[in-house]
Formats: structure tokens, sequence, C-alpha cells
């Protein structure tokens, strides 16, 4: 069977490059009113010490939900404001905030509208499903290019994956007004708007109230994916200790979360039928959290001095002071942290995602010609696909250039001679890898990619392989990052390997995994440590553990990138 | 008079497609050869009625009669599949939505049979809603749902959740409401099936006064022949969608149209249906001004124990008894001076189950007068023993009425 592949992702990506052109004013609309918007909850919520935000909410979480979980919010944000979470937990609850607007502000009109219509529906149920099951990374796609990398298109993700519950169960809460009450209400001659609003919302309040929790929680269970796209708070700290494989500031994150999730939750859930009612009743607690929020928000508008971001770079102006980097365990994010600090770049924001993230960014400022500024390194394909050139570090801090190394865990020269020796010897240039990236990043798998090298190249393979024992259909399991330099030399040394009697696994995981995979031993080899820079870190502590086979590529480098037509030349013509 | 409610050959078909059952309908086919050719469920069959201002129409049946859809086409929560309901001379059935709306604000209120008041509002707020969703003022409305709410008895419990009411109370504000309205037509859906037996009478007297005092045009679906019967100036018993007898309760009770009325009337409390006109006979009566030889002469020729003394525009005075009769002669004394004054009456309509307790503690027969206080007739006992046994020729013909 030779069928031609239905090319459904191409449309896809066509559809969306098309979305991306046409709508582009309308995005930017939206990215700013998000982004407004998010700017304002922030404020509002840090506009005191923390303490008075941790005392205003014990006081709700108190109201709503007994005195205990009152003194339980206290104690948790006070804990959480010691480990230094503040400003993250603050940022994780904007975000929430903002996306849970939005459902509210969406979700109940569309789920009244289906109560009311059977065509809608039936036309938005399958929406639905589709767009909760859809795993929620694959949003974050298409966001990052409508919306650009930040917190934006994170909140755009979330607003996505955890708005159903609200539609749906607003939907079911009118639907479930009892049959008699509904006659009732036509008997007397309602108009509809008259029987919505008399009868049907008020009765379906509390089904309508459990969708919106469920939707906040959500929302808030989508922090750590959205800081893949760059979403600052408490997920991207998780999504950064995961990186760096650190338990114990994941678990401070985590724990974060769990304790904003249960306030949240908390609140929501009881908001309707308050413990403490009788004592105060709803509205008058609604609306002195109405005044707060009305007198923090005048406050910051006085009070704040416009705080000039730039001196004045032009270049600082149009990119909005920020430098596209890529995920934040990455040493090359070190290093641009440590460049920023070296050139003086303090009003310089450094925007936390992944290398998926970037590329897209770049794509679309690329397409038009927008300026922009990215941290990069090579060999990567985007040199082959657009005009890029690196700014010049005078300092040095990027360091030299850089080697990829192959490294393999203990005792696999004595399990699979063959495979080790292969992997000793395999070493190639920046040009042979690039040609497997441009082909992969073409469309083309990655492994037909490598084969398509591979047979362009037998002299260089037969390099490797020479000398080398036959494996017997042994194992070999090779763990590499889902950067495209790692992918194409994987796939390469992959092939090269199965072509040698070996059986080949792969597995994509992330960097921190990778170097604690190859050193307990659950993997044998990868062939994608950057050193001495970029890994430094998690080379340092699994060295002992691994077993260095040297470098398979030399020449690499790192740094701050910008395309051609972006008017500067080194990183001091930033400040 | 004329009628204020017309049904005019009305049919409703439950259905996707109900043309075809429409067709067979024409053709007189049942409702299980509609079902079973076309799938149409056929809820009410080519019925006609008129009802009258001021009168309690009951329509009776079994669960699954289409009389529950039946009161729902007068106010079109169900729109007939044919025919026109002319409420007023006006088609319901044609009516543009904002026009039924009107209707149903200002025309016709409804009773539900679980009540159907609303959990989130107050007893208050439920009364009002008829009004508040006609926009009237605050206070107006706040005014008007008061008094209705006094009406039923309910003052007091104004600021109370619907739950913290009995049924029957509950029930009240359902009534309260509707009457809040102030329409003429009053659709009430069994509604009081779902109460208890005592507190359903006391809710049926109350019905009965309200209905005399503001004189309302009540629509009335039961299942309970004795609630129909006690209340329904006609009935209209439906079975299969149609009708298949309409008349005043005694013309159902004393000649059923066929046998399944016949058998649904069957195990009814005579007692409760038939009064005290249906079982009087002709009164042995004497004019006051005669002279106590004269009653002393008809009893004897009679072979009556008493007679009824009247005067001249036949005023129920008393009774003489013979021994009575016989005092005055020997006395030279009138009848007025010796006859008793002490004599049970009852008026005409009183039902049978009411004459019993008068019965037992009176030696006299009772006599029934009309509201001039003039005497139509007596009842004597063996009279009210052979009606409550069925016995036909004890009764006084129906159709003279």
């Amino acid at each position: 069977m030779n069928m031609t592949k239905i090319p459904l992702g191409e449309w896809v990506d066509s559809l969306v490059d098309w979305i991306t052109v046409t709508f582009a004013a309308l995005f930017s609309f939206f990215t700013n009113l998000i982004d407004g918007l998010l700017n304002i909850i922030v404020d509002v919520l840090s506009v005191g010490p923390p303490i008075v935000l941790i005392i205003v909410l014990a006081l709700l979480v108190g109201y709503t939900s007994k005195w205990p979980l009152g003194i339980f919010t206290v104690v948790s944000l006070l804990l959480v404001d010691n480990l230094g979470y503040w400003d993250s937990t603050i940022q994780t609850l904007a975000i929430v905030l903002v996306s849970g607007f939005f459902i509210i502000l969406l979700g109940i009109p569309i789920g009244i509208w289906c109560a009311q219509n059977k065509t809608v529906q039936n036309i938005v149920t399958p929406i639905l499903d589709f767009m909760q099951t859809m795993p929620a990374f694959v949003y974050l796609i298409p966001s990052i290019l409508f919306f650009g990398i930040g917190v934006v298109p994170g909140i755009v993700a979330s607003f996505i994956f955890a708005i159903a519950p609200a539609i749906r169960m607003t939907n079911l809460g009118i639907q479930e007004v009892p049959k008699d009450l509904i006659e009732a209400s036509d008997a007397f001659g309602s108009t509809s708007s008259q029987k919505l609003f008399k009868v049907q919302l008020p009765l379906a309040t509390p089904t309508i109230l459990a969708g919106i929790n469920q939707s906040i929680m959500l929302a808030l269970s989508m922090v750590v994916t959205a800081s893949l796209v760059g979403a600052p708070g408490l997920g991207a700290d998780v999504y950064r200790a995961v990186s760096q494989i650190n338990v114990g500031q994941g678990f401070e994150a985590g724990l974060s979360i769990v304790f904003i999730a249960i306030i949240l939750d908390r609140i929501t859930q009881n908001i309707r039928k308050p413990a403490y009612e009788k004592l105060v009743s709803r509205k008058i607690v609604l609306s002195i959290v109405g005044i707060l929020i009305v007198v923090a928000a005048l406050f910051n508008t006085f009070t704040k001095e416009d705080t000039i971001k730039g001196t004045g770079s032009a270049i600082g102006e149009s990119t909005n002071y920020k430098i596209i980097g890529i995920e934040p365990g990455a040493g090359l994010m070190a290093q641009a942290k440590t460049a920023m600090k070296d050139y003086k770049l303090d009003n310089w924001t450094l925007v936390e995602g992944s290398s998926a993230a970037m590329v897209a960014e770049l794509k679309k400022a690329y397409s038009k010609k927008e300026p922009i500024i990215i941290t990069g390194w090579s060999p990567h394909w985007m040199f082959a696909s657009f005009d890029l050139k690196y700014l010049d570090d005078p300092n040095g801090t990027f360091g030299g250039a850089e080697e990829i190394n192959t490294l393999v865990r203990k005792g696999l020269k004595e399990d699979a001679p063959g495979a080790y020796t292969i992997l000793d010897q395999f070493s190639w240039d920046t040009s042979d890898m690039e040609k497997v990236m441009v082909d992969v990043s073409g469309g083309m798998d990655p492994k037909e990619a490598a084969d398509k090298w591979i047979k362009a190249n037998t002299d260089k393979v037969a390099k490797w392989t020479k000398g080398a024992q036959a494996g017997n259909g042994e194992e070999i399991k090779l763990v590499y990052v889902a950067w495209d330099t790692e992918i194409a030399s994987t796939n390469v040394i992959a092939k090269v390997l199965e072509q040698n009697g070996y059986k080949v696994k792969l597995s994509q995981v992330e960097v921190g995994p990778m170097f604690a995979g190859v050193a307990n031993g659950s993997v044998d080899a990868m062939v994608a440590a950057w050193l001495p820079s970029t890994h430094k870190d998690y080379y340092e502590s699994y060295k002992k553990d691994l077993v260095n086979l040297g470098p398979n590529l030399k020449g690499t480098k790192n740094g701050i990138v910008v395309p051609k037509y972006v008017d500067i030349d080194s990183i001091e013509d930033l400040k | 008079m004329d009628p204020f409610v017309e049904v005019r050959n009305v049919s409703k078909i439950f259905g996707k497609s109900p043309k075809a059952a429409l067709e067979l309908l024409e053709l007189g086919r049942s409702k299980k050869e509609i079902l079973k050719e076309t799938g149409q469920t056929l809820g009410v069959n080519k019925v006609n009625f008129s009802i009258y201002p001021g009168e309690i129409f009951v329509i009776m049946g079994l669960s699954g009669s289409g009389k529950s859809t039946l009161i729902r086409m007068f106010n079109r929560l169900i729109a007939p599949t044919i025919g026109e309901i002319l409420i007023d001379n006006e088609d319901i059935v044609k009516m543009s939505a904002s026009r039924l709306r009107e209707v149903r604000q200002q025309k016709i209120s409804m009773v539900f049979q679980n009540f159907a008041l609303f959990p989130h509002k107050t007893i208050l707020e439920n009364t009002e809603f008829g009004l508040e969703i006609q926009k009237k003022p605050i206070k107006d409305r706040r005014e008007k749902a008061m008094q209705a709410l006094e009406i039923v008895g309910l003052k007091g419990y104004e600021h109370q959740l619907p739950s913290q009411l009995s049924g029957g109370m509950q029930q009240r504000v359902g009534l309260a409401r509707a009457l809040a309205s102030d329409t003429d037509i009053l659709l009430m859906d069994e509604a009081f099936s779902a109460l208890d037996p005592l507190i359903r009478k006391d809710m049926q007297d109350e019905l009965l006064e309200i209905q005399e005092n503001f004189k309302k045009t009540i629509i009335f679906i039961t299942h309970d022949l004795d609630e129909a019967l006690r209340i329904g100036d006609r009935i209209a018993l439906m079975k299969d969608g149609s009708i298949i007898q309409l008349g005043t309760p005694e013309q159902i009770m004393m000649n059923p149209a066929n046998e399944f009325v016949e058998k649904f009337v069957e195990d009814v409390d005579l007692s409760k249906v038939l009064t005290a006109s249906h079982i009087m006979k002709r009164p042995e009566k004497i004019g006051v001004d005669r002279g106590p030889r004269v009653a002393l002469e008809i009893m004897r020729k009679e072979g009556y124990s008493s007679i009824f003394v009247v005067d001249r525009k036949q005023k129920l005075l008393g009774a003489i008894s013979a021994e009575q009769a016989r005092q005055a002669i020997d006395q030279n004394l009138s009848i007025s001076e010796v006859m008793t004054t002490e004599v049970p009456t009852v008026p005409e309509d009183a039902l049978l189950v009411d004459l019993m307790d008068v019965m037992a503690t009176s030696a006299l027969p009772i006599s029934v007068v009309d509201d001039k206080h003039r005497i139509k007739g007596i009842v004597i006992r063996g009279a009210v023993i052979g009606a409550l046994a069925g016995n036909k020729d004890s009764l006084n013909d129906l159709e003279s009425e």
C-alpha cells in the first residue's frame, strides 16, 4: 500500500497563515485588550503590600466558606509570600481572572443561546467536544501566530480549553428548569426575555455557578501549559523547575498553585450561599469588593508615574523591549540573562517560552519585516531559511564556539560494544546537520531526511561504523530534546545504528530529563549535549554518572540574533 | 346568553407530520388505528362545545384522555393542530404572538396541578408575577397581590418562600397568583388533585365562594368525579381525546350516554349528587285562616298525622298535628295558636347528604322551601332511602327542570 498522505496538516497551516494575515488588525486589537486588562488586574492586585490582598482574600474566603478556611487562606498565602512566589502568584491569579472574565462574558450567553435554540446546540456541542479533547498544547501553536509570544496566547489557550463547562452547565441549568414553571411563566404572558431573566436564569444560577467554578479550575490547570508560550506566573516557575529537574522549586511552585486553586474554588463555589450571609448580606460584601477594586484602580492611575521603559532606543521601542527566549532551563537563557546584566539592558525583558514558540514568533515578524530580537544558536535551520545575523558580543558573554557532545550511560561499552563504537566515532559538520534540518523543516519526515542524508554521504557513515561489530537486535534507547538540531542528529545516528543490527528506540524529553535519563541508566545514549556552556549546569550535576564520548559536532554558536533587515550590529546597540 | 368561550372542531395530533394523521381522522379512524398507521398520537379528537360567562365548566377524564392537552389549548400552551377556539369572539389559534401575550396577561390565568410556584420568589412576589409581567407599577401590583392573598386567606405569609408552606397553602398562592391578574377566565389544571381529601374539600368550597363573589368563568380539569359533581355547573367527560358526554351533573348521573359513563358513575355517592328537589313530594297544606276542624278533616281523609300551615302567598308558617287540631277544637283556638312553628326546612338544592342530619332530629317530614320561604314540597324518609338505593322511580322528572 502506498497511498498519498492527505495533506490535512498543510491545509491547516495555510488556513492559519491566511487567518494570521487577514485578521492581523483584529488580533492585535485583542492582544492589546487582553494585555491591558491583565495589567489593570495585576496593578489592582498588587496595589498595597501583600498583606493587604491576603487579608481581603482571607475575609472573602472566610465569609463564603466559614472562618477556618479564612485562617487557612492567611497561613497559606503568607507561606507563598515567604517562599518568594508572591509576584508569580499575582500573575497567575490575574491570568486566571482574565480567562474567567472572558469565559463568563462569552460562555453564559452562548449557553443561553444553546438552551433556546436546538440548532445552535447541535452545532456548539461537537465544537465543545472538540475543544475539550484536542490537547491543549495544540491551541498554543496558532495562538502564538495570532497573538504573539507572551501571556496573551496563554490566556487564549486557557480560555478555549476552559470555556466548555461554563457553556454546557448554563445550557443544562436552563433546560433543567421544571417544565411547569416554564408553563406558568408562559401562561401569564411573559416574553422570552422576561421568562429568561425572571424565571430561567435565577433558577439555573446554581448550575451556572458550578460551571463557572469548573471553568476557572480548568483555566488554572492551564497555567503550566500557558507558560510554554511565555505566560509568566507560577506556571512558568513550575516549567522552569521541570526543565531543570529542580524538585524543591517544583514543589514550592506547585504548592502555591494548589493554594490558589483552593481559594478560588471555595470563593466561587460558595459565593451563592455564603456561610455568614445572615451576618452581612451578600450585596454589601459584593459592593465592598467592588468599591475596593475601583479605589485600587483609581489609586493606581493617580500614583503610577509613567515608568519610561527605555532610554529612547528606537529598537527597544519597536520591539517592546523584549528579547524572545526559549525554554527557561536552557543554558542559552542563562547566557542571555548574564548578557543582559553585562550590557546593562535593565529595561529589557527576556521572554521565556520554547524554541518552537520562538521560531513561530520569528516567522511572524519576518513575514511582516518587523523588528524582532531572539536568542539563537547554530546550527539551526532558521539560518538557512531566513536572513539572520548574530549581534556582536564584544564582552564575549556568550562564550566562543561550542561543541555538541555524545554522552552514553556507564556500562554501554560492555553491553553493546558495537553501538558504543559507532556512537564514539559519530562526528559530522554543521553543514551536514543543516542539510537534514532544512529537509525536516520543509515538511519531510525526520527519518526520511536522515535516510536521504545517509545515502548521500556513505563515505562519512563508513568512518563511523569502521571496526564496529554488528549488533544482534539489542535495543538501544536514545533520548533527545525536540530541538531541530537534536531531531536531525538523533535520527541520523539512530538510522545508522539500525543499519548495523540494533533496534533503536527514541524518546523525546526535556533537557533535564535527558541528562537524568542517561545518568541513571534508564536510557543508553544521547548525542545532544551542548558544551561547555549551554548545558553546563546539567553536565556538572550528572557528569560523574556519565561517559562523555567527546564532540560529534564542532563550531556551534550561541548569541542574540536579529533578522538582517534590523539595523543594529552589536548587543551594545540595544542600550 | 352568548357563549364566552367556543371550541370548534378542535383536534390535536402529536408527532412530526400530523397531516397524514389528520386525513385518517377525517375518515373516522380511532386513536389506536392512527397510532398504528402513522405513528402519530391523537391527543384531542374533534371537540366542540361552548362555555358561558360565570360558568364552572369541568372537563373530566382519566389520565391519557386528553383533558390536560385540551385545557392547554385555551391559552395556547399547546397549539391545536386544527380547529378554532374563540375567546370573546377572538380565535386564539390564529392570534399573533404579541396579541397572545396580551390575552394571556389580561383574559386567561391558570392554576397548575403541582402549583408551579417560583421557588426563588416570596409568596408576594409569586402572587404579583402576572402583574410584574404586565409591567404594572410596583405599588399597584403589591396592592393587588395583597388583596388576592387576603381572598385566599394567606395574609401574613407574604414574605415567606413557597417551600415554607404546606401543599394546601401553596395552592392557595397559585390561586391568588391567578386571581391577582384579574382575568375573566380561570384555567385550573387538576388544581386540587395533589392535595389531601380534607384540604381539597376546603379548596373546593373556597373556589365556589370565589366564583360566587367574582363571577369568573372557570374551566376546571379533574379526574375525580366527586369533585366534578361537586363544583361543576356542567361536565364534559373525555375518553381517548373525544368528549363522550356533556351535561349537568344530574344529567350525567341519571342518563349516562354510554356504558363507559355508566361504569364511571356507578360508584358515585348518590347522596352527594341528588338534591331535595329530586325526591320531594307534593305537600299537604292548609291556609292559616282555616279552622282546625278543616285541618283535622284533611288529615283524616288523607291519613296524615300532621299537615303544613301556609299563608295566602304559600309561605310556610308551621305545622299542625291531629292532636293539636283536636286541642284547638276543644279550647276553641285558631290554628295559628296551636301549631308548631319550629319546622325543619331545607332549600331545593340541598344535597341528600345534608338532609340526613335534619331528618334524624325531627319527627316531622322536612319541608322544602324556596328563597321566599314558600313551601315547594316535603321529603319523607322513604323517598331518601329509595333514591340512595338507586331506585329511579322515587325520583322526580329531571328533564322538566
